[in-house]
């Protein structure tokens, strides 16, 4: 039996059930994901009512160049893992690879630009703590502990998905998915573009809002 | 006509940057708190997009597209039992 011909498990009666069953475990997964960034959310939207000029003092020493740079890059690494996915349920697994190694190179160039980022973050003082610059107004710390969460759990999720991205371009390499089987590309990819919706948000609430006002 | 998927995704993409350098010229503007609440709503906009497009709810089961909207509804829930204390106190 050839690796890539899909077999139904027997806690299932068919293939489109089997099919259902794991799209709807990985969207309760996700609706898990959205609760774990979710404290997170709450509490920027709690301080930034009660600090909301101290807030935008923080978002004005927020790197915005590296903030966009890694916007445009995450947008293009989910069409480019869009792609891959289209690709398998239309049974061209040669462009397969291809994307899924653009999708994990734009992944490394998030990880890259940030750690670029976090260097120059520490170097600005803007580590709440000791050692937070003493011009800025006390609860912009508010504000930098939000980052450096927010952005740090963020870049978690973004190096377990480089390590998953691996994986499956291993996979894919190996001949693995077709037209009649690329369910854990699937899956993969909706990891993927929740974690890219997760920095549609970091990025208009820590570089955006309030910057020019 | 039918478009094919992919050249649909890369048009959803152009949309993403699009909306996204919207979002960044908004932040330069001084429109105060009309622009802020206008680069959440591009920003919300962006997230439809992804979840509908390159997630595939758009083609998916009702009963996926109900879960996938789920975790949003606790995180209202989240949000309002949150703002239920600090928007109703008696502050002084």
């Amino acid at each position: 039996m050839p690796a890539n011909t899909p077999t139904v498990e027997q806690q299932f009666e068919d293939m489109p059930q089997q099919y259902e069953s794991v799209h709807l475990g990985m969207w309760v997964f996700l609706s898990t994901e959205i609760l774990f960034f979710g404290g997170f959310f709450v509490s920027y939207a709690i301080y930034r009512h009660f600090y909301g000029h101290d807030f935008i003092e923080g978002v004005k020493h927020t790197l915005i160049l590296n903030g966009t740079i890694n916007s445009v890059l995450l947008l293009t690494s989910g069409l480019t893992m869009a792609l891959a996915v289209q690709a398998a349920t239309e049974n061209r697994t040669m462009v397969l690879v291809p994307l899924l190694l653009v999708t994990l190179l734009l992944g490394l160039g998030f990880l890259t630009c940030k750690s670029l980022e976090y260097r120059e973050d520490i170097a600005d003082k803007v580590v709440p703590g000791a050692m937070f610059d003493p011009s800025l107004p006390l609860h912009t710390q508010i504000f930098f502990w939000l980052y450096w969460g927010m952005t740090g759990l963020h870049t978690v999720h973004m190096i377990v998905g480089v390590g998953l991205l691996s994986v499956i371009t291993a996979m894919a390499a190996r001949g693995r998915f077709s037209a009649q089987y690329y369910t854990p590309l699937e899956m993969v990819g909706l990891y993927w573009a929740f974690v890219d919706i997760v920095w549609i948000f970091l990025y208009p609430l820590l570089y955006l809002i309030g910057r020019h006002s | 006509m039918k478009i094919a998927p992919k050249y649909q995704f890369i048009a959803i993409w152009l949309a993403l940057v699009a909306l996204l350098f919207v979002m960044f010229g908004l932040s330069h503007s001084n429109w105060g708190a009309t622009g802020t609440a206008i680069i959440l709503v591009l920003a919300f906009v962006q997230m439809v997009l992804v979840m509908s497009i390159f997630m595939r709810l758009r083609r998916s089961t009702k009963v996926i597209r109900l879960v996938a909207c789920v975790g949003f509804v606790w995180l209202l829930i989240l949000f309002v039992l949150a703002f239920s204390d600090y928007l109703t106190r008696q502050w002084h």
